[in-house]
């Protein structure tokens, strides 16, 4: 029997298995990210040590962290090759969401442009990796990085919700930014006061700023996946 | 609300994304449309009662009878 169109779009992924796989993308990124940093700290070590020399254990440990980065890696590769499938299922991609990945590219280099800046020239002299987020920075560094989030943000943000996205998604943006905000008015206020109270430490504004940001984002993908 | 955007896109043989690139959205849209997540601004549901040539009305069931 030949397969309609209507029948062929319903194939692809629903709510909860597009979460899963996400969640499975993000546990295997982490777990990929921590298994090298093993592996890299092991070898540092050793390399540090003038008269070490590899034991069984060693290399049972670094086979072990390796084959569990590897494994990582392929998980990661299967669920985002599981997405593309589903994806697929649901017909090729409109004209308007091309318009839209390409503009998610494009934040997503300048994300990641950002992210290399804050790398290359913090000055906290620190493993932590907050202090990539709160640390101390020359003063031509911050206002390089003061720009490109002051203007480049904005400007690919507000093209993003007026020229690009359908109203769908817009209604999915507005859903999450109102509770964004309505978590930000609550949430801040609630903190600074405990603070007063002598209950609990000093509000950080850094993770306002980013329980902000994760609940703006968790609340639109549920508006317009779900 | 109701709807039979999946009815009237099924008589035609259209995929959702044929749908989406007919009404300028994407593939989502039209899905949370068809299954009632969604409810599209008064112009989309113009510009889909247009497409398929019929009143809103006989697409969209807001569950009020007319007295």
């Amino acid at each position: 029997m030949m397969e309609s169109a209507v029948d062929k779009d319903e194939t692809g992924h629903g709510f909860a298995g597009l979460v899963g796989r996400i969640a499975l993308i993000t546990l295997a990124a982490i777990g990929a990210i921590g298994g090298t940093g093993v592996i890299v700290g092991f070898l540092t070590a050793f390399s540090q040590d003038a008269n070490g020399t590899l034991s069984i254990r060693d290399i049972a440990i670094l086979s072990g962290a390796a084959l569990f980065v590897l494994g990582c890696v392929y998980t990661g590769w299967r669920a985002i090759r599981s997405m593309r499938v589903a994806d697929a299922a649901a017909g090729p991609p409109t004209p308007r969401e091309n318009r839209n990945r390409l503009v998610r590219v494009v934040a997503g280099l300048l994300g990641a442009v950002i992210g290399v800046v804050l790398v290359l020239h913090h000055d906290t002299p620190t493993s932590s990796p907050l202090a990539l987020l709160d640390g101390p920075l020359s003063p031509a560094i911050a206002i390089v990085l003061a720009l490109l989030v002051g203007v480049l943000t904005p400007a690919l943000s507000l093209y993003w919700y007026l020229r690009v996205v359908d109203e769908q998604e817009a209604a999915a943006y507005d859903k999450g930014a109102f509770v964004a905000i309505h978590a930000f008015w609550v949430g801040a206020p609630v903190w600074w006061l405990l603070w007063r109270g002598g209950l609990v430490a000093a509000p950080d504004g850094v993770l306002i700023y980013l329980a902000t940001a994760v609940i703006a984002t968790v609340a639109w993908f549920w508006a317009k996946y779900r | 609300m109701k709807n039979r955007l999946k009815v009237l896109r099924a008589e035609r043989n259209w995929s959702q994304a044929d749908l989406a690139v007919r009404l300028d959205v994407s593939r989502q849209a039209v899905n949370a449309v068809e299954t009632g997540k969604y409810d599209p601004s008064l112009p989309l549901a113009f510009k889909i009662a247009r497409l398929f040539d019929l009143p809103i009305e006989e697409i969209f069931d807001d569950g009020e009878r007319r007295g």
